[in-house]
């Protein structure tokens, strides 16, 4: 026997749910998060493919930057297409007035030459590593915000973006998981006559339960927007549902800019544009939950300091970090800045990586959740007591 | 009435039932799946697909082709005679195409560019496919590159669907999985993660243990993968005079994924002993043994001189053969027969299987010397395969391999069954991490992965025509494991469609 078989991507359905097990147990589940809800709110923003800082937050003082990116560097505020004056010598890529904004109303830190422990360039290590929470690839098969979850004394549940969960939020710990749909959608009946036959499987129950409830609180998909604004849309209904989980995690790709990426318009700064709009509509989402949000921003590493001969830029380890949300205390850079003069490139080539964004993500957690420094040193980031949490990153 | 022992073979040992196939397998089970330990070829040399050699001629082929094309770039230097020359000319190359290597992700095959990825190559392999013409662009070589491994995924996929000896085609899944390599790594990965397991797994997985465990690490995925093609002894020529050093990535893989497991009882002093063991292990490539491009070498100039000490056990420095005695010695070791046994029951049975089946495998395991026709023939005689327990979740890819069995589709295109597999949350050698895919419930039973089964079943079953009415095909694919319940409601469809989505979605469906 064979038959023909079409697929129609276009339309919608959901793909929800809670992988390990969540807080789904139990054959009368109504809801689809039943672990304590937890009000201080994370989303980790992954940036997949190595994002360009320097080309996002922009050192406009430096003659050294415009001398390296002849097409590609962005132009001082003021003139046209210039970045969006942020302080002193630096401004933001002008495809992201929300973040300018988020910053300027002290919304916003920024966390230059940043970088996790890792100093080559592949991107596979790169990720993992960025994710692991170790300082070397493949150091843990789990993620640092799953094992967060464990230790956090509020026990928030969380939440993944994506048909595949990253590697930030796989371990142990309960989550939940939701992706943009690839195809359409089963009728309510079926899904329906489905549980009928999962009365005595308490298991399966509870994962297709899981995805009416949450698909109940999403409501009409065609209010997401597209792209990744629509990921973060969602992310931010669920989240901000009534005992919505504390914790999410999004990723988005397309970083990995070796040729052509344009300056002020162009790949990366389309890029920029559904970023900034993406983390607006998190903003809309989330409501007077904002208050009680921050975001992490982080990519697995930045790119070379001079353009390339494909107007491009190759992998290069210091990046740029962001921390927003209305709980964070910002409008200011945190860290150090290492400069960009020829002698201060690391290896000539970029930017120094100074600031080791578990230093970052540690005080970001012992402030937000309560996390001790015992977990965070041993668990959440093994072996990491030499790096000592920021202080003073939370309102 | 067939007996429930045929469901049993078709669903529990093999990868579920086609329409008619538990008539064929009939009064005596156990003998239609000992026949597949011993009659059956299962290499698929038939489909002509290009080996990994092959593979990685063609990714330095795009590697050189993008280079030449990037008028800016500096020239390829030409290949030289001197060993340090050609030694620097191996590390600069390597950290050069690190730094370029762009993501599997951008290059597009991923979301809506999955639709435009070729299909065409499935049918030009079949039909023996030269390598691609020198004369084509980078952009043309690296569409090549995806269609590989898009061919991998179709060819494993719909041998699957279509084989009589679905037992044996479980058993390299298990194995292929056991020796899991990540295709997304690098491109390198993904014109060789396809072909390791018809090269080191497929002719293997009856064979002796160590014979398996030797044609897995020596092949150059897994070399790539775990970074032992550029792992270096400190002492060796190439640790002397260009600053590079051990990876222990494969060697500690090795002891707690492959062989011992992670209580397997060594050290860290062990694993770094064995790392320096296992140097030289490498491919060759335009600047090392240029004659054996894309083949596994031993390159004694990246090796670790002297003897070294492993689990209290002093091996000489007889360069490869250090490594392969050290490997043997793993495989012969009861640890590996306690680690495998354990990993077969828990993937056969259940998650938490009995402890009767563990010690009878792990028995066999050690009294066979390893030899996995017998452990696999253990499997087949164990009662406890046969206790009618259907406890094991059906992993995503399990599932749409036995949905297509039943109904007997074998038209997807690869691209097709890449979107399902990517839909359904596991696409064939798409695992990132060593362990291979997760092995528990938890993993599978999540609302994402529980609704894009509903809705695949669902818009499967809308495309099936001509097929027996859903009650029939229910009866014959699930036979006696069906419940009355489940019965009930595939009768109690509303049409055809519904009828065959709660079939597949049924929980005697969704176990095995």
């Amino acid at each position: 026997m064979s038959c023909s078989y079409r697929f129609d991507p276009t339309r919608r359905g959901l793909l929800l749910g809670a992988a390990g097990g969540l807080a789904l147990a139990g054959t009368n589940s109504r809801m689809a998060f039943s672990a304590t809800p937890s009000e201080k709110k994370l989303v980790a923003v992954i940036l997949h493919g190595g994002m360009d800082g320097l080309n996002v937050v922009v050192p406009t003082y430096s003659d050294d930057y415009y001398a390296a990116r002849a097409t590609i560097a962005i132009p001082q505020a003021g003139e046209p297409n210039g970045a969006i004056d942020l302080t002193d010598g630096f401004g933001m890529h002008p495809s992201m007035p929300g973040f300018a904004h988020f910053y300027l109303k002290g919304q916003m830190a920024i966390m230059h030459a940043a970088s996790a422990p890792y100093d080559k360039r592949s991107h596979f290590d790169g990720q993992d590593v960025l994710e692991n929470g170790t300082d070397q690839p493949l150091g843990e098969n789990t993620g640092w915000l799953n094992r967060a979850l464990g230790v956090a004394p509020a026990l928030p549940s969380a939440l993944g973006i994506g048909s595949t969960v990253t590697l930030v939020l796989k371990g142990q710990n309960n989550i939940a998981t939701w992706a943009e749909p690839k195809l359409a959608e089963a009728s309510a009946d079926t899904v329906a006559k489905t549980l009928a036959l999962y009365g005595s499987d308490p298991v399966l129950q509870a994962a297709l339960q899981g995805s009416v409830d949450i698909g109940s609180i999403i409501g009409d998909l065609s209010n997401l927007g597209t792209g990744f604004e629509f990921d973060a849309r969602a992310a931010g209904k669920i989240m901000s549902a009534d005992g919505g989980p504390g914790a999410c995690a999004l990723t988005y790709g397309g970083w990995d800019t070796h040729a052509n990426q344009g300056g002020s318009s162009g790949q990366l700064a389309n890029n920029l544009a559904n970023l900034d709009r993406a983390m607006v509509a998190l903003r809309e989402e989330l409501g007077d939950k904002w208050n009680d949000t921050v975001v992490v921003i982080a990519t697995e590493f930045g790119r070379t300091f001079a353009e390339n001969g494909t107007g491009g830029t190759d992998h290069g380890v210091g990046g740029v970090s962001f921390l927003l949300g209305g709980a964070v205390k910002g409008r200011r850079f945190i860290g150090d800045w290492p400069g960009i003069a020829p002698s201060q490139l690391n290896l000539g080539r970029e930017l120094y990586p100074a600031n080791d964004l578990r230093a970052m993500l540690k005080g970001m957690f012992r402030d937000h959740w309560g996390i001790s420094k015992s977990d965070l040193d041993n668990i959440v980031f093994p072996n990491s007591a030499a790096v000592p949490a920021m202080t003073n990153l939370l309102r | 009435m067939v007996d429930l022992d045929a469901y049993i073979a078709a669903h529990k040992f093999g990868l579920g039932a086609r329409f008619d196939e538990t008539i064929n397998i009939g009064a005596s089970p156990q003998a239609w799946l000992q026949a597949q330990l011993t009659d059956v070829s299962s290499t698929l040399e038939e489909y002509n697909l290009p080996s990994s050699q092959a593979g990685i001629e063609l990714f330095y082929h795009y590697l050189e082709t993008q280079r030449a094309e990037n008028a800016a770039d500096q020239p390829i230097a030409a290949a030289s005679v001197n060993v340090k020359q050609q030694m620097g000319g191996f590390f600069q190359s390597y950290e050069r195409m690190t730094a370029e290597q762009v993501l599997y992700e951008d290059l597009g095959v991923r979301g809506s560019n999955i639709a435009n990825a070729t299909n065409v190559y499935l049918k030009k392999s079949q039909n023996n496919i030269s390598l691609p013409a020198s004369n084509k662009t980078s952009q043309e070589l690296a569409e090549d590159i995806f269609a590989m491994y898009y061919a991998e995924i179709g060819v494993r996929t719909v041998h699957a669907i279509l084989t009589p000896a679905s037992f044996r085609e479980a058993l390299v899944r298990f194995w292929s999985d056991h020796f899991s390599v990540y295709s997304q790594k690098s491109l390198q990965l993904l014109v060789t993660a396809g072909a390791m397991e018809r090269e080191a797994i497929r002719p293997n997985v009856t064979g002796k243990f160590v014979d398996l465990l030797i044609a897995a690490e020596t092949h150059p995925a897994m070399l790539m993968y775990l970074d032992n093609w550029i792992s270096i002894g400190p002492n060796s020529y190439a640790g002397q005079n260009f600053g590079y050093g051990l990876n222990e990535n494969l060697a500690r893989e090795i002891m707690e994924l492959h062989t011992l497991g992670v209580n397997g009882g060594y050290e860290q002093e062990d694993i770094v002993s064995f790392a320096k063991a296992i140097t030289g292990w490498t491919i060759g490539n335009p600047n090392i043994q240029p004659e054996q491009l894309g083949n596994f070498i031993f390159e004694p100039l990246f090796h670790e001189p002297g003897s070294v000490n492993v689990m209290n056990k002093e091996y000489l420095g007889t360069g490869q053969d250090q490594g392969l005695e050290i490997l043997a010695d793993f495989a012969s070791n009861a640890a590996t027969a306690g680690f495998i046994a354990g990993k077969l029951a828990r993937h056969f049975h259940s998650d938490n299987p009995p402890q009767s089946l563990i010690d009878r495998l792990e028995l066999a395991f050690i009294s066979s010397g390893g030899d996995l026709g017998v452990v696999s023939a253990t499997l087949v005689t164990s009662p406890e395969m046969w206790d009618g327990t259907f406890a094991k979740l059906r992993n995503s890819e399990e599932f749409v391999i036995a949905t297509l069995r039943a109904f007997g589709v074998d038209t997807l295109t690869p691209g097709q069954l890449v979107f399902v597999f990517d839909a359904v949350g596991q696409v064939p050698f798409g695992y990132h991490a060593p362990d291979g895919w997760p092995k528990e419930e938890s993993s599978w039973a999540s609302s994402s992965i529980s609704s894009a089964k509903i809705n695949y079943s669902e818009l499967l079953a809308s495309f099936v025509a001509g097929q027996p009415e859903p009650s029939t095909m229910a009866t014959n694919i699930l036979g006696s494991m069906l419940s009355a319940s489940s019965a009930d409601g595939i009768s109690n469809a509303v049409n055809v469609e519904q009828g065959y989505t709660l079939m597949m979605m049924s929980p005697e469906f969704q176990r095995r």
